[in-house]
């Protein structure tokens, strides 16, 4: 493939081509988007709201429910269903503004070290090693720590560590693309070497990038949820999956349904996001096309 | 693997063990905020503060701090807790035996499955032990890892309550121990009791960790043995006699070990921080638990200990892989 | 004297799911105890197949559709899988065609020489050893006694080759399929290697089916040689008669097309166009169930 792959994707085109996979994907992503938007409407109960006489309340299906808190409540008999449901918002918030800001981070990093190689591509090459050799979770905390508990720590914990990520498939691929004729082409006709980045390299690592997104998405959403598990992502009171698992871990012996709904919630979440990358990575990359 | 190609390995690990260094005392120093308002308790005088200072060494410049830290850690000497009151070393050497039984337990349990579920798959390939084994696999690889503490809690603490979720022993159970090492000192006592409940309680913990890099493991496995079993080494084994079992155990196997190790090298290290969380999700008293109560109470010296610890810990388990890469691979063996 | 090795009109077809290709079309030939028999054609004429189909090594997809093979008089075709593990290593083995992949590359080459003679002849592990210098001595390898502690990638393909050699005759087989086994030598290693196949063919009085693409090769070792095309055997007789008078066109062209040593100068020919396409309407005719006549042979 030596010209750019997207350009030769009409929007119809793509939704023609798009697999299962995608469908799927992209359906559980348009379903979180639009359930942490219509999230004071689609809630039947203030989150917060607190209810100490019907603490405990079992979902639906078992005997003694109120059909007015469909999936029960906690401790503090809050609705689980509406902190679910205002759960979506800290997740989706995470997973595009973390994986969109860790991938422009890595993408640069990894395109200069690629693309310029040299003493460049060695400190860079020397820093991703070191990296590795931190613990992800531990380092997460630490920065979650030292920065302050919040979301905004969260975002950050998320693009301090996994830049390299990015960086290490881009730079890869970057060195493959530069040895294509294409590109090779473009030197003998005089394109500078920022037009050579921008518009020649740039473009066809574009599907990788974008199904490397997706399945950030998926990772920040754990990660989210790992810090608020430990009680270090948004105030503790507010509804976070994460924060549901550690509130239900605390009564697992009273409640443990507390614990499967927030369990299945990041489930599918991760799924879907993790589809919907294999997907368009399958649908916009012919190479990988089978 | 000889002494030279060994020592060599060992300066490859300094530049990135400084890089660590580096990033270790930065991370704690240049960050928001004066580290020494975040270390005091309310009601403290400025002399307080200013003692503080000096005993960190907070009133040198940045980089005879470092050069401090340097010599102070050369020393063995991390420094003193600030929520514990108690040297940094010591709590870290208190704790790191519980964190490596578990992780032990686990590469053991991980080990045990990938060699198991890898050579049954490929055993019976085309068949239903592999497509069992890779469902199971493609299953596990789905779910986020972390997850899978959570999901045994559930599944066996709550659902079929018959394994204990938290801690590291009944506490009923009477046990004077010499070391942290309970589950091999108890071993060595022949203190069945004590080695039954510690047993008892790694043991989803331990999964919890083990499952995902059994997953990984043994998809790579799988695909190694099937590709040596087209190689011309194992027709001519078939040509001597060998039974189908000999060859994938004892011809195709040691050389699909080698490409396997390799790759599962990485997934080994995430193991390793992945006893963070698991150690909290079951209330298990090792290394990361405490990372996570010193994060909580902001105790950095600690922190940076318990980071440098797991740090090292990475390393040195990289040296490991790689040097159970050149003993398994001959031709590495006699460079 | 009974045959040692039988084969009746043995049809073999490569399947993969709905389509499939005739490999071997029809073959047959006997060899008799200590005889070495040469089987000589183009590449993918099927001569390595009629090995495999004989030892039981055949890819999956691979299926004798017609035919049958008799081993010291007893059908081999479809044998059990434990039945065939019985005649492997003991009465039947095989020279490889690639020294260089042929050889565990982890294990020592002591210890890959042993394997078989601790199965088949359950020798223990001091006399294996033992019985591991004589038979690389055998194959004239220098200071066994260290060869024994390499790896295969420590020796150089010659070493290899008599390496395998040394396993294919390390329990006195009767039959040993050689396929190709000097292809991936130098020509000088290669004379080297013929002389020994030789050598310890006619100290053992093993028989030997010979499977190569070149004619001078055949000339050297073989009692009797078969020339192969598309699955056909057109001509079978004696290594003498098939140099001094071919019969069938197709062997003549083969003979003229050979390099001569004694000839370094003489122009290459390669076989007609012709007689290539006349082979293969015959092949096609045959495909199509009408068996040609004037080709058919003894």
């Amino acid at each position: 493939m030596t010209d750019s792959i997207l350009v030769r994707h009409s929007p119809l085109g793509f939704v023609l081509a798009a697999s299962p996979r995608t469908i799927v994907g992209l359906s559980v992503f348009l379903l979180i988007v639009f359930t942490a938007i219509a999230s004071p409407w689609l809630a039947p109960h203030d989150p917060l709201e607190q209810d100490l006489l019907n603490s405990f309340l079992p979902p639906f299906w078992v005997s003694g429910a109120d059909p007015a808190f469909l999936l029960g409540t906690d401790n503090l008999g809050r609705d689980v269903l509406s902190r679910l449901i205002y759960g979506t918002r800290v997740a989706l918030t995470v997973a595009l503004v973390a994986a969109t800001l860790t991938g422009i981070l890595g993408t640069t990093v990894g395109l200069l070290a690629g693309f310029y190689g040299g003493w460049v591509d060695t400190l860079v090459s020397r820093m991703v090693d070191i990296w590795m050799a931190f613990p992800a979770v531990l380092l997460s905390i630490v920065l979650v720590a030292v920065i302050g508990a919040g979301l905004h720590a969260v975002i950050i914990a998320i693009i301090v560590i996994d830049w390299t990520r990015f960086c290490r498939v881009v730079r890869a691929e970057t060195m493959v693309q530069c040895q294509q004729d294409y590109v090779a082409s473009a030197v003998t006709i005089g394109l500078s070497r920022r037009r050579r980045l921008f518009k020649e390299i740039l473009p066809n690592i574009l599907p990788l990038l974008i199904s490397l997104l997706t399945l950030e998405m998926g990772i920040a959403v754990v990660v989210e949820a790992i810090l608020s598990y430990v009680g270090l992502s948004v105030a503790s009171d507010a509804a976070t999956w994460g924060g549901l698992i550690q509130e239900g871990r605390l009564y697992i012996n009273q409640a443990p349904w507390l614990m499967v709904f927030p369990i299945t919630c990041i489930v599918v979440a991760v799924l879907g996001f993790n589809a919907l990358g294999d997907g368009l990575r399958s649908t916009l990359d012919p190479v990988l096309r089978r | 693997m000889t002494a030279a190609s060994l020592l060599r390995r060992l300066m490859l690990s300094v530049p990135t063990l400084f890089g660590v260094l580096v990033i270790n005392f930065v991370l704690l120093r240049v960050v928001p905020g004066d580290p020494i308002a975040m270390m005091i308790g309310p009601g403290a005088t400025p002399e307080d503060i200013q003692n503080l200072r000096e005993i960190y060494g907070l009133d040198q410049s940045i980089f005879q701090q470092f050069l401090f830290y340097i010599r102070d850690l050369f020393n063995g000497n991390l420094g003193i807790s600030i929520s514990m009151r108690q040297d940094v070393v010591e709590l870290i050497g208190g704790r790191l035996p519980v964190t490596l039984e578990l992780a032990f337990v686990a590469i053991v349990i991980a080990l045990v499955g990938i060699v198991g579920f890898g050579i049954t798959a490929s055993m019976w390939k085309g068949h239903w032990p592999e497509v069992l084994i890779d469902a199971f696999s493609g299953f596990v690889q789905a779910v986020p890892d972390f997850l899978w503490g959570l999901l045994f809690i559930l599944i066996f603490g709550v659902l079929w309550a018959f394994m204990p979720i938290f801690g590291r022993m009944d506490l009923t159970v009477e046990f004077d121990p010499a070391t942290q090492f309970y589950l091999f000192e108890s071993l060595l006592r022949g203190d069945f009791v004590v080695f039954a409940s510690v047993l008892q309680h790694i043991v989803l913990p331990a999964l919890s960790l083990a499952l995902p890099l059994i997953a990984v493991g043994t998809r790579l496995l799988k695909s190694s043995i099937i590709e040596s079993m087209a190689q011309d080494y194992v027709q001519l084994a078939r040509v001597k006699g060998f039974s189908h079992f000999r060859i994938v155990v004892s011809q195709a196997f040691p050389n699909a070990l080698i490409p396997t190790v390799t790759l599962t090298g990485v997934q080994m290290t995430f193991l390793i921080g992945g006893t963070v969380l698991v150690e909290r999700i079951f209330g298990y008293p090792g290394l990361g638990n405490m990372a996570i109560d010193a994060v909580i109470n902001r105790d950095l010296p600690l922190i940076q200990g318990i980071v440098l610890t797991f740090a090292v810990m990475f390393i040195v388990l990289n040296i490991l892989i790689d040097m159970t890469y050149a003993f398994l691979n001959p031709r590495l063996r006699h460079d | 004297m009974t045959a040692l090795l039988n084969i009746h009109n043995l049809h073999l077809e490569i399947q993969q799911g709905t389509t499939s290709l005739p490999i071997l079309r029809g073959v047959s030939l006997s060899l008799q105890p200590g005889e070495v028999l040469g089987l000589v054609g183009e590449s993918s004429a099927g001569k390595t197949m009629i090995g495999k189909a004989t030892l039981g090594i055949l890819p999956s997809q691979g299926v004798i559709t017609d035919g049958e093979i008799l081993f010291d008089g007893a059908d081999i075709t479809h044998i059990s899988v434990k039945a065939r593990r019985r005649l492997l290593g003991t009465d039947m083995a095989m020279i490889p065609q690639d020294p260089m992949t042929s050889l565990n590359p982890v294990f020592r080459i002591g210890s890959q020489i042993a394997d078989v003679l601790r199965l088949h002849l359950g020798l223990k592990s001091k006399e294996a050893d033992q019985r591991v210098l004589e038979l690389l001595d055998n194959v004239h390898i220098n200071r066994p006694e260290r060869v024994v502690k390499l790896y295969p990638h420590e020796l150089s393909g010659g070493m290899r080759q008599r390496i395998l050699i040394a396993i294919a005759f390390a329990c006195r087989p009767r039959l040993i399929i050689a396929d190709e086994p000097t292809t991936a030598l130098d020509v000088t290693i290669q004379r080297q290697v013929l002389r020994l196949i030789k050598e310890l063919q006619v100290a053992s009085g093993t028989a030997i089916l010979f499977v190569t693409h070149d004619l001078g090769v055949v000339a050297k070792i073989c009692n009797r040689v078969g020339v192969i095309h598309a699955g056909r055997i057109l001509e079978l007789s004696s290594a003498r008669d098939l140099f001094e008078a071919p019969t069938h066109p197709y062997t003549q062209a083969l003979m003229a097309a050979t390099p001569r040593y004694d000839r370094p100068n003489s122009a290459l020919n390669p076989v007609p166009e012709a007689l290539v396409s006349a082979l293969w309407d015959d092949v096609r005719s045959y495909d199509r169930g009408e068996r040609s006549v004037d080709t058919g042979n003894a």
